[in-house]
């Protein structure tokens, strides 16, 4: 009865308070949500309709939001969902390889990329090109493991959260971080050493 | 703890989701195993960059799109009258669709009329020889019938042909339209 009610109130056009309350939880987190959608997605336009889409998703929902939860949670739960169903099939990738294979272009970039890091005098250069290597390392990972990694150290949940927003136990999340991580050491070796010869 | 244990407890370690004694197992190895440490330095630099990711900046305002935009558009399709008409056209298209169907591959042919022509006249009472049955009996009954009254003699003769058709049980009979009786 209660449910109906809310639900009439969001699906008919004056509905101010609940627009109001949704826009409001909304612009707390929306760079959050963005940023989750980007490193799942890897580009701009994919992004931004994951973030359209699951947005619009969770304001049809949101009578059935308990307050008290966490929004952003839910609506990372939902920005997930969307992802596995959708983007998975259209993914545009732009070389299928298996995992064991060297990805082409970082065995162009290695020569390049390595010595570069020593000369390159300006931070800001080179973050932005080591945020280019994390991210197409990052679209190398299975969804499950890239989504669990994300939500790890890039949005920095803790296992429990992340078990609640992929929907899966402690173990599973364990896992899934664990082999995501290795899986990156790996893309990402030749640039780690180069970074630790730098520094060093 | 093996290294390999301990290199599958690694993640977890990093991320401050160990029991306390698992930490100290692995603290332990670390500081005797050059090649753990090594693969815990890397983990952590990974996670250190994961988490110095600047968040990429939306080529458009998103909530302002959303809002003005996107739910509006949604909600457009959801309360615009066309929409319902067409929705409405395509339930009464399929609908039609079904009975031409059905039509077609069930006709009414002259044989199947005649079929059902038949059963409906062999059970109608009017069809009977009526006149045949009572005469039949009219040698034994004759001076009764005569005697009686005439509504009374038609409502015997009725009687008389109920029984002969629906005798002892009274029942009908499967297949037997009631509407004849
Ligand atoms: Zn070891």
């Amino acid at each position: 009865m209660l449910q109906t009610e809310t639900l009439s109130l969001v699906r008919t056009a004056p509905a101010p308070d609940v627009l109001e309350e949704f826009e409001k939880q909304v612009k707390t987190y929306e760079k959050a949500f963005y940023h989750f959608a980007y490193r799942l997605t890897g580009n701009h336009d994919d992004a931004e309709d994951l973030t359209q889409e699951a947005l619009l998703k969770a304001y049809r929902a949101f009578h059935r939001f308990k307050t008290g939860t966490a929004f952003d949670r839910w609506v990372y739960q939902i920005i997930y969902r969307l992802f596995i169903d959708q983007y998975r099939k259209k993914r545009r990738r732009p070389f299928v390889a298996s995992l064991d294979e060297s990805p082409p272009y970082l065995d162009q970039e290695k020569p390049k990329e390595v010595p570069d890091h020593s000369k390159l005098p300006e931070d800001f250069a080179l973050r932005h090109e080591l945020g280019e290597t994390i991210q197409k390392a990052l679209l190398r990972l299975p969804e499950e493991f890239r989504a669990a990694v994300v939500l790890c150290d890039v949005q920095g949940f803790s296992y429990e959260e992340i078990s609640n927003i992929l929907q899966c136990s402690l173990g599973t999340v364990r896992s899934r971080i664990h082999r995501g991580r290795r899986q990156l050491r790996e893309h990402l070796h030749p640039y780690l050493n180069g970074e630790r010869g730098k520094k060093q | 703890m093996n290294c390999h244990r301990v290199q599958s407890l690694l993640s977890a370690y990093l991320d401050q989701e160990l029991s306390s004694e698992e930490r100290r197992l692995i603290r332990n190895h670390i500081f005797n195993c050059p090649v753990c440490a090594q693969c815990l330095e890397e983990l952590s630099r990974i996670k250190k960059y994961l988490g110095g990711l600047e968040p990429p900046p939306p080529q458009i305002d998103l909530i302002d799109h959303f809002f003005s935009y996107k739910l509006h558009i949604s909600d457009a399709v959801d309360s615009n009258p066309w929409e319902w008409c067409k929705r409405l056209t395509l339930t009464a298209a399929c609908i039609f669709l079904f009975l031409l169907t059905s039509f077609h591959l069930f006709p009414v042919t002259n044989t199947n009329r005649s079929i059902a022509g038949q059963e409906v006249e062999y059970h109608t009472y009017d069809q009977f020889t009526t006149y045949q049955l009572v005469n039949n009996e009219q040698n034994s009954n004759v001076n009764f019938f005569l005697e009686e009254d005439e509504t009374e003699e038609k409502k015997k003769k009725k009687k008389k042909i109920d029984d002969f058709y629906l005798p002892q049980h009274k029942a009908l009979l499967p297949g037997i339209p009631v509407s004849s009786r």
